[in-house]
């Protein structure tokens, strides 16, 4: 299934109306979880209204999101704080205390190859995460770049993602990060492409969803 | 610019909210110096080593001096407190949000303090209604960590580590399974009368837990503390680990130890060991400890790879009474409760964006498990004159579990919302009583009741046991510690007192308890429960 849409919040909303409809029940430590296989979802101009689903979820008070300086720190900061036990940012930039895989690789790659299909970033590193005891593994496992046109397109690949709370802070994540390498390559942005393996919703945010849905 | 000046300069630069002492000025300049002239002076075997080292020091310590004057001089910093020996300790003059331009000849040093997010609890501070712990490092230290004696090899390296994290921490220090220390360190009593005098300087306090269930040498305990009583330190705390067993097994020993404590007027602190595994200590802003269930992960997963555990992030006390009394609303006590929680959730932000930071040292003497050293720590909520004893104590004591439900599930989903947006973060908030040292001044009077006995027989009566009893309950809502102070009047003889701790260890689910001899003499011979 594909959902492609010109805008973020457009996405999102027709994504839950399409999962919360068609998704299939299960249980997920002790919570109902509706799931779906191998969802794509296209934004055309995610930088049209990227924090919109954010906005969204900041206007219920029975919860605090997560500041937006901190979703952005998450996967835009090159050192782990001592607190997290993974962020995205060391993965990329700093992969194995050894690579940065944007400054080092996708750069100097597009730079000189703007056709390029290996601008590829990984995040799931199997020395950490293929044990089966570690829990605190990265949902977002790749990142894909392609310059057309002297726009730049990103796709990503994401294992486990929770639709309602988790996506609206990938997509910004991903969109920070899509911002950062379009300065250094001087192009413009493209559209952004999440491919979920797993994306799904729980029952106990199926009243929150019905408000989100009614409001669109 | 001279360089010293400069190097002064760029470490309050890097690290904006923090506060140092000459000595961590010192340390922070000239790291190798500073290494080898404390391996100098604590060598026994050389005098003219120590002569020397001690120069250099006091050489040191005028010139940094100099360059602090200076910049007092010129408003740049300004002294955040001073220490008991008369030590200071300084602090950037800037408020958060505010920028600093030093224009030094050629140069131009631009220093900035972020400014910390506002909190939707600003307006009930102006009311007096809550107090955060130390306002001015509320978000860049911790309030309490527990240290792994056993896995520091020296007297000397354990008080360097004590001394390197004090600048990381707003209240209290941990020494866990200090006997099994014991057994390879003996002769402490320099250990203690320095860190009397740091913990004096910097407002700490230094809990030393003895687990009586690993004693090997009856003797090198009690050595331990007749160093202990004859230094006599007033923010270092000793806490018997016992079960009732170990009470009677070292009931020689106790009653060395009650003879010796009450003659010092001092109070003898008890960890139930029998009942609570996990350990309870104190700070000055209440008590201290980790669920059981948590000190059972740590103890299979952690406690043999790490140097240290984060107990405590961030304290909010809150006068209850007062609240009560000005909005007359359980439901807006609880919103106020939830704001606070929202409040902790945006400080716990700032302080893992800025960890790298703010917790320098703890960082530092932990090689490996980082991120697993503050897996642990919670944020507390202290409670002051929360009701009990008083005239609607159930319904008090009703509202703050159906509270703790609530803010417990916040927490929770809060978490599941941050694991999703790829931040796997811990944020728990745990509930405790604020000692009075914390709040006294801003918060409404004291009205707890308090618990005298004078003999073994006050145990057998009614209104102790009824006392004792309502404790316990207020214990099962404070997750976050709770301790039990009782007035020891009245004759002591150490046979009796030991045979007191027996009944209270076996018949009350009572984690952590003292006994108090400080006013012993004072001739108040009857049991007494009073509204103050």
């Amino acid at each position: 299934m594909e959902i492609i849409t010109e805008t973020t919040t457009e996405a999102w909303k027709k994504a839950l109306k399409y999962v919360f409809k068609n998704g299939k029940d299960f249980e997920d430590n002790n919570r109902i979880c509706r799931e779906i296989l191998n969802l794509t979802i296209k934004i055309k101009q995610p930088e049209k209204d990227i924090t919109g689903p954010i906005e969204v979820l900041n206007s219920f008070k029975k919860w605090v999101y997560p500041p937006l300086e901190e979703i952005k720190n998450i996967i835009t900061s090159k050192n782990l704080a001592p607190v997290y036990s993974y962020i995205y940012g060391p993965r990329i930039f700093n992969y194995r205390s050894k690579i940065d895989q944007i400054e080092d690789f996708i750069i100097p790659l597009l730079k000189g190859t703007k056709e390029s299909r290996r601008a590829v970033v990984t995040l799931w590193d199997p020395e950490q995460d293929s044990n089966i005891y570690n829990k605190g593994v990265p949902g977002l496992i790749t990142l894909d770049f392609k310059l057309r046109k002297n726009r730049l397109n990103v796709t990503a690949v994401i294992r486990s993602n929770d639709l309602f709370f988790g996506w609206p802070a990938n997509i910004f994540q991903i969109y920070s990060l899509q911002e950062l390498i379009i300065k250094k390559l001087d192009c413009l942005p493209g559209s952004i492409t999440i491919f979920s393996t797993s994306i799904h919703i729980f029952k106990d945010q199926f009243e929150d969803i019905k408000k989100v849905l009614e409001g669109s | 610019m001279n360089k010293t000046e400069e190097q002064i300069l760029n470490l309050f630069k890097e690290n904006p909210n923090k506060e140092f002492s000459t000595y961590d000025v010192i340390t922070n300049l000239y790291p190798n110096e500073s290494t080898e002239i404390g391996n100098s002076i604590y060598s026994i075997t050389d005098k003219e080593s120590i002569k020397k080292a001690k120069r250099r020091k006091a050489q040191l310590h005028r010139k940094i001096l100099y360059y602090l004057n200076k910049l007092l001089g010129e408003d740049v910093l300004k002294v955040s407190k001073t220490g008991a020996k008369g030590s200071k300790f300084y602090k950037l003059a800037l408020e958060e949000g505010e920028e600093l331009i030093l224009r030094k000849k050629k140069r131009k040093i631009v220093i900035q303090k972020p400014s910390i997010p506002l909190m939707p609890i600003e307006g009930y501070e102006d009311q007096n209604l809550l107090l955060k712990y130390e306002p001015s490092s509320w978000i860049e230290r911790v309030n309490s960590i527990i240290l792994e004696t056993p896995r520091f090899n020296s007297f000397k390296e354990l008080e360097q580590t004590v001394l390197s994290i004090f600048t990381n921490i707003n209240d209290s220090v941990c020494l866990n399974d200090f006997e099994t220390f014991l057994k390879n360190n003996t002769n402490g009593k320099e250990f203690l009368k320095n860190l009397d005098e740091e913990t004096k300087d910097y407002g700490r306090y230094l809990n030393i837990i003895l687990d009586f269930t690993n004693i090997e040498n009856e003797n090198f305990i009690l050595n331990f503390i007749k160093e202990y009583i004859s230094i006599n330190p007033e923010k270092i705390i000793l806490i018997f680990d016992i079960r009732a067993k170990e009470l009677n097994k070292y009931e020689a020993l106790f009653n060395k130890i009650i003879e010796l404590y009450h003659k010092e007027k001092k109070v003898v602190y008890i960890k139930n060991q029998d009942i609570y595994e996990a350990p309870c200590f104190i700070g000055k802003a209440g008590p201290y400890t980790i669920k059981p269930e948590e000190w059972k992960i740590y103890k299979d997963t952690l406690k043999d790879n790490v140097n240290c555990l984060v107990l405590s992030l961030s304290s909010i006390a809150v006068d209850m009474k007062r609240f009560l009394k000005d909005y007359k609303d359980f439901n807006q006590f609880r919103e106020f409760i939830l704001k606070i929680a929202k409040a902790f959730l945006f400080a716990n932000s700032l302080q893992r964006r800025k960890s790298g930071e703010f917790f320098e040292s703890l960082v530092k003497i932990n090689e490996t498990y980082i991120e697993d050293i503050f897996s642990f720590g919670k944020n507390y909520i202290r409670f002051w004159n929360y009701g009990w004893k008083e005239e609607h104590d159930t319904h008090y004591l009703e509202l703050l579990k159906n509270i703790k439900d609530i803010v417990d599930k916040f927490c929770t989903s809060e978490e599941t919302i941050y694991l999703s947006c790829g931040m796997p973060i811990n944020f728990k908030i745990a509930f405790s009583c604020a000692f009075s040292n914390f709040v006294k001044k801003e918060f409404s009077k004291e009205s707890f009741s308090r618990l005298k006995i004078e003999k073994i027989e006050d145990l057998y009566n009614k209104k102790t046991m009824k006392f004792l009893e309502e404790k316990e309950e207020i214990i099962k809502i404070f997750d976050g510690g709770d301790r039990l102070r009782i007035k020891r009047t009245g004759k002591v003889v150490p046979k009796d007192i030991c045979r007191e701790l027996n009944i209270i260890l076996n018949t009350y689910k009572v984690p952590f308890f003292c006994y108090d001899f400080k006013e012993q003499q004072k001739g108040n011979l009857s049991l007494q429960e009073f509204f103050e």
